[in-house]
């Protein structure tokens, strides 16, 4: 094995695998080092209840395919990665026995709302017409590197006005959707939406950020095999491209050398030398606070950085059910839609549901009536179990740290927490119990920090969302271009711009700096449609105004 | 129908026989598809967080015998595709409950220092099998384990003329008892043999004409080695070699069909109903049944060949494994009289003599439980800090159990061991502990066990939980294995060749099986072996 590369890059989830795709095409010797054993960070799929039975760990709802870049660019469909939309996309049944669905379709999907509000139907097609039309410039503005300086981030600020509207940019979430929808449980379903995307609806000042997830409001969808097939065909394709990829790699050490990243120690002792840059794609404080020696850094950068808030509103627990046949919802029995509805909100009805959530976890509370966010995949995908049965995936918005008991309390109590969300579908669904119910898998925000320790505190936007933790801020305006203070050092995991989830922008947006720097961005394979136009027209903004 | 896609090969299967076998072929420029039903490829090969996130289990295999020897191991260069070994140097360790035992290790002297301690002429008579075995080994057995094997004559014709080949074909009509009995004196010696001969390589103590394995094992010919970051990182390292030689793999295909037309195989159908096109060959590299019964169709075939693969015979038993997480490692009171026993990578758990191993075995024939449970264990992690969270251990319990179980409630097997599977962990951890005293519940974060009816779930092939594929009896190895007519890898149907575990040598990651069809695919189709013949 050559042991010295022109970039190393460090973890390969899916945004070390697209900065490593980028640089493998621009012709570049890449090597990805993975803590693991598996790669694909949170694209893992596993049989954690019974053989046979696929479970998405991490991300089962993907928003942005089928514009995820590399999705494109590398013609992954190729190596056999398969979505689907479901029709009924995202839904909610209530207990009175009425339904709630948004379907892929506008139309129908303002139809069911309708039947709630006359009005909100309305408002709904208005800004999704608004949306449609902006939606390029969403993306544009996801897939490019923000803005830093404080002038650019006034033209950023004034960007986001002009596509949202200019009263958005001073308020929450929750106070955008209250002004224009008037029915309480057309409010709680847009929460949901925005709230699963994995902030904190509350914060101040992310209307903006919540608007642009309504974008894609009803493009939630499914990887066909499981959410680990797409790490699949990434790591296919890396290899196909000359790149190299290592599993059970750990980096101990950042290799600093006058100033410059020259190379990484694994912590099996043995040296990986890069002549042009190491990446990271994990957390800030593993890489300056573990990886690198205290003195290449600035201390008081070292304490910005100690600083970065980690797991809120993005902190889930997960249970995986292994099941006979799929949920039957009482409310199917005036709306049979729901039954065959994919991301489904059990009892967040009304937003005040979300907000007691919240609170309690804002006090280190387990919430004491579960409310899930939760998804049957085999109704679509019948290969991810056994011929006929069903698998059945719950997120439950949780606190890290259970009060004083702290995190290491989830190990005794993620049984009984798992089997409380199966007893809360249960209400709306009353074949969710019983025989029907084969095993259940609970999956702790302890044990996915243990698990992906990039994911502090349970986190999956690795750091949080917060207005000052967000594009030109993300995660510390410092580290916010995606260069480090180390020469030939950058960071490309979630905790970069855009944020976490399965949408690869941090990789792609470091991808776009590292081949400036490097002298290749003209080889890189930047095709990708609907928004490369947008992403060409923002960096075209951002230059001017240097 | 138009195919999905059209290949020159389609081998069915991703575990570690059909990925070398498409490996060798793709090297020689053909296009390959492998399509394997599971997500994951690598079969037996499967490294998982069973228990907890960041405590890695091998489910099925957890050590690899003959990375050594290997020819596909040099071939493909799995070493620098990643794949990384760690070679303990205590072998096997079996404490017993008297305060002593011994260990194996992969230092003679140190393996004769430890058995005279129970046995003088017991020491020496391993060192006499060993030395006198040795050669014979390397260069006649293990590199008939890397051939078609020849018809029985050949080899008779051949081993008769030397003396060792004299005694080798005398050891080969004895059973390993006796083998054992007539080497050994000591009980524990003659248990701790047989149980490195059960367990993880599925030859049972009375099983005629297999006698002649006594000496692979005591030549230590074979090395178990662990792979680092858990089995499956071999999986990761076949891959890579795979895909590196421009070779496609489809995780979740689901072969339903083998497509035949004027008694050639031509492609293959999807579950989802695609359909792939093989313009020169399909290799299934999975079980008997599902490739004839399933995917060939017995209708397909001469009568006489059909009887004849139905009663081809699966594994006389299957193993319940206990998956530990561990706050701290064993501690074995026998280490107090072995230092080397905490440290050892096998320990047999139990089989004191071979008689408790002949009561279990009772047992099993009769689908019960055995009342003794006695265990072949491992701590993977104290050899491999990585499979494990820093200050954490992982830990691994098997004990031989049949797969149909008489007088337990349930429809189904699986059923059946979902009511018997808390009380058999149970009574598994209580065995540990009569041996390591401190693994009570303050050091164990988790335990969670696989079922004989996991195992089969999870790989069809591995029918009844049977992980060899196939029982290793006289009439089913070698020449025979799984029948005369298909022991070269060839089938009835033209282009259609065999892979699996089901051809010799048998189950385990050996490699053989795949190594030997791609050997048989090139020689047919004349293909230039870029590599070097063993």
């Amino acid at each position: 094995m050559n042991q010295t590369y022109d970039v190393i890059v460090i973890g390969g989830g899916h945004n070390g695998l697209t900065l490593a795709l980028y640089m493998a095409a621009a012709k570049l010797k890449v090597l990805v080092l993975e803590r693991r054993h598996e790669f694909g960070g949170g694209l893992s799929t596993e049989e954690v209840t019974i053989p046979g039975y696929y479970h998405n760990l991490h991300s089962n709802f993907h928003g942005i395919m089928p514009f995820f870049p590399p999705y494109n660019d590398f013609n992954l469909a190729r190596r056999g990665v398969r979505y689907i939309l479901p029709e009924a996309d995202i839904g909610m049944p209530l207990k009175d026995g009425r339904a709630l669905i948004l379907y892929s379709d506008d139309r129908r999907a303002a139809d069911s709302i309708a039947a709630f509000s006359e009005r909100d139907a309305e408002e709904f097609l208005e800004v999704r017409r608004r949306l449609a039309f902006h939606s390029a410039e969403v993306l544009g503005g996801a897939f490019s590197p923000p803005a830093v300086s404080p002038r650019q981030r006034l033209f950023l600020e004034e960007e986001y006005g002009r596509i949202f509207g200019d009263d958005v940019l001073d308020h929450t979430a929750a106070e955008w959707v209250e002004r224009h929808f008037e029915n309480p449980h057309v409010r709680a379903l847009l929460l949901y939406h925005m709230a699963i995307c994995g902030f904190d609806v509350r914060l101040p000042r992310l209307a903006a950020l919540g608007i642009g997830y309504l974008a894609y409001l009803t493009n939630w969808q499914l990887c066909v095999g499981g959410s680990h097939h797409l790490a699949h065909a990434m790591g296919g394709e890396l290899l196909a491209q000359g790149g190299e990829l290592l599993e059970s790699r750990g980096v101990k050490q950042i290799l600093v050398e006058s100033n410059r990243a020259v190379g990484v120690v694994t912590v099996d002792g043995t040296e990986f030398r890069a002549r042009d840059a190491v990446v990271s794609s994990v957390d800030p404080h593993q890489t300056f606070l573990d990886f690198l020696p205290r003195e290449a850094l600035d201390p008081t950068f070292r304490k910005k950085v100690e600083a970065i808030r980690y797991g809120h509103g993005d902190v889930l627990f997960g249970a995986h059910v292994a099941l006979k046949e799929p949920p039957h919802h009482i409310a199917s029995a005036g709306h049979p839609d729901i039954d065959r509805t994919w991301n489904l909100n059990i009892g967040y009805e009304t937003p005040e549901d979300l907000y007691e959530h919240y609170e309690e976890i804002d006090r280190g509370e387990l919430p004491k009536r579960p409310r899930l966010n939760a998804g049957v995949n085999t109704l679509f995908d019948p290969s991810q179990a056994p011929h006929g049965r069903h698998t059945a995936l719950i997120w439950q918005f949780a606190p890290f740290e259970i009060g004083e008991r702290g995190g290491a309390a989830w190990d005794s109590l993620g049984d009984d927490y798992a089997r409380a969300c199966v007893d809360a579908w249960r209400e709306y669904a009353p074949n969710m119990g019983g025989d029907n119910v084969l095993a259940v898998h609970p999956y702790t925000p302890y044990d996915i920090a243990r698990k992906m320790v990039n994911m502090r505190r349970g986190g999956f936007h690795v750091a949080a969302i917060s207005h000052d933790q967000a594009a030109e801020n993300r995660p510390i305006p410092e580290l916010s271009g995606f260069r480090a203070p180390v020469t030939g050092l950058y960071l490309c995991g979630a905790s970069q711009h855009v944020h976490g989830g399965i949408l690869s922008s941090p990789g792609y947006n470091c991808a776009q700096v590292l081949a400036e720097d490097l002298g290749v961005f003209d080889k890189l394979p930047f095709k990708s449609k609907p928004w490369w136009p947008a992403v060409e027209r923002w960096r075209e903004k951002m230059a001017k105004i240097e | 129908m138009t195919a999905t896609g059209t290949f020159d090969f389609i081998v069915i299967g991703a575990g570690h026989n059909g990925l070398i076998a498409a490996s060798y072929l793709a090297r020689t420029g053909a296009s390959v598809l492998i399509l394997e039903r599971r997500l994951e490829a690598g079969g037996g090969l499967t490294t998982e967080e069973f228990t907890r996130g960041g405590f890695l289990h091998n489910l099925h295999s957890f050590f690899h015998d003959t990375i050594d020897v290997m020819p596909p191991f040099r071939d493909l260069k799995l070493a620098d595709h990643g794949a990384r070994y760690i070679c303990p140097d205590v072998q096997v360790a079996v404490p017993l409950r008297d305060g002593r035992g011994y260990t194996i290790h992969n230092d003679a002297a140190a393996t004769e220092r430890s058995i005279a301690r129970l046995s003088a002429a017991d020491a020496a008579a391993y060192a006499e099998m060993r030395d006198g075995y040795r050669e014979f080994m390397e260069t006649i057995v293990v590199p008939g384990l890397y051939s078609a094997p020849p018809p029985p004559s050949h080899v008779t014709g051949a081993l008769e003329t030397s003396p060792e080949g004299a005694d080798y074909l005398r050891l080969s009509r004895s059973t390993p008892a006796d083998v054992v009995r007539a080497t050994f004196e000591n009980d524990a010696i003659r248990a701790g043999v047989l149980f490195q001969l059960a367990v993880p390589r599925g030859i049972l103590p009375d099983y005629a004409g297999l006698g002649m394995v006594v000496p692979l094992v005591v030549s230590q010919i074979e090395r178990s080695q662990v792979c680092v970051g858990g089995s499956h990182a071999l999986a990761h390292a076949l891959w890579r070699a795979f895909v590196s030689a421009g070779g496609v793999l489809r995780g979740m295909a689901e072969v339903t069909k083998i497509e035949i037309d004027d008694n050639r195989a031509r492609g293959v159908t999807l579950a989802n109903g695609e359909w792939y096109e093989a313009k020169r060959a399909v290799i299934s590299a999975t079980g008997l049944r599902q490739t004839f019964k399933h995917f060939v169709g017995l209708d397909k075939l001469d009568p006489k060949l059909t009887r004849r693969l139905l009663n081809y015979k699966l594994d006389e038993f299957s193993l319940f494994g206990v998956h530990l997480a561990l706050r701290e490692p064993p501690r074995f009171s026998a280490a107090a009289f072995d230092p080397d026993i905490d440290r050892a990578l096998k320990l047999d758990l139990g089989f004191e003599t071979p008689a408790d191993f002949a009561d279990a075995l009772a047992a099993i024939r009769k689908r019960r439980i055995p009342d003794h449970t006695a265990l072949y264990a491992a701590f993977p992690s104290l050899h491999d800090p990585s499979q494990a969270p820093p200050g954490f251990h992982t830990g691994l319990l098997w004990t031989p159990v049949p797969f149909h179980l008489d007088g337990v409630p349930g429809e189904t097997d699986f059923d059946k061991w979902e009511h018997v599977k808390k009380d058999l962990l149970a009574r598994c951890l209580a065995t540990l502990r009569i041996y390591a005293p401190n693994m009570a519940s303050d050091a164990i974060l988790s335990a969670r066990a696989l079922t004989p009816a996991d195992i089969s779930l999870k790989f069809p092939n591995m029918c009844r939980g049977g992980v060899f594929m196939g029982r290793l009896s006289q009439d089913q190895i070698e020449f025979f294995r799984p029948l005369p007519e298909l022991s070269q890898h060839r089938t009835p149907i033209d282009a259609l060749y065999l892979a699996g575990s089901f051809c010799h040598p048998g189950g385990g990651i050996t490699g053989a099986p795949g190594y030997i069809a791609a050997q048989v695919v090139a020689d047919d189709l004349g293909l230039t072996k870029w590599w070097e013949q063993s």
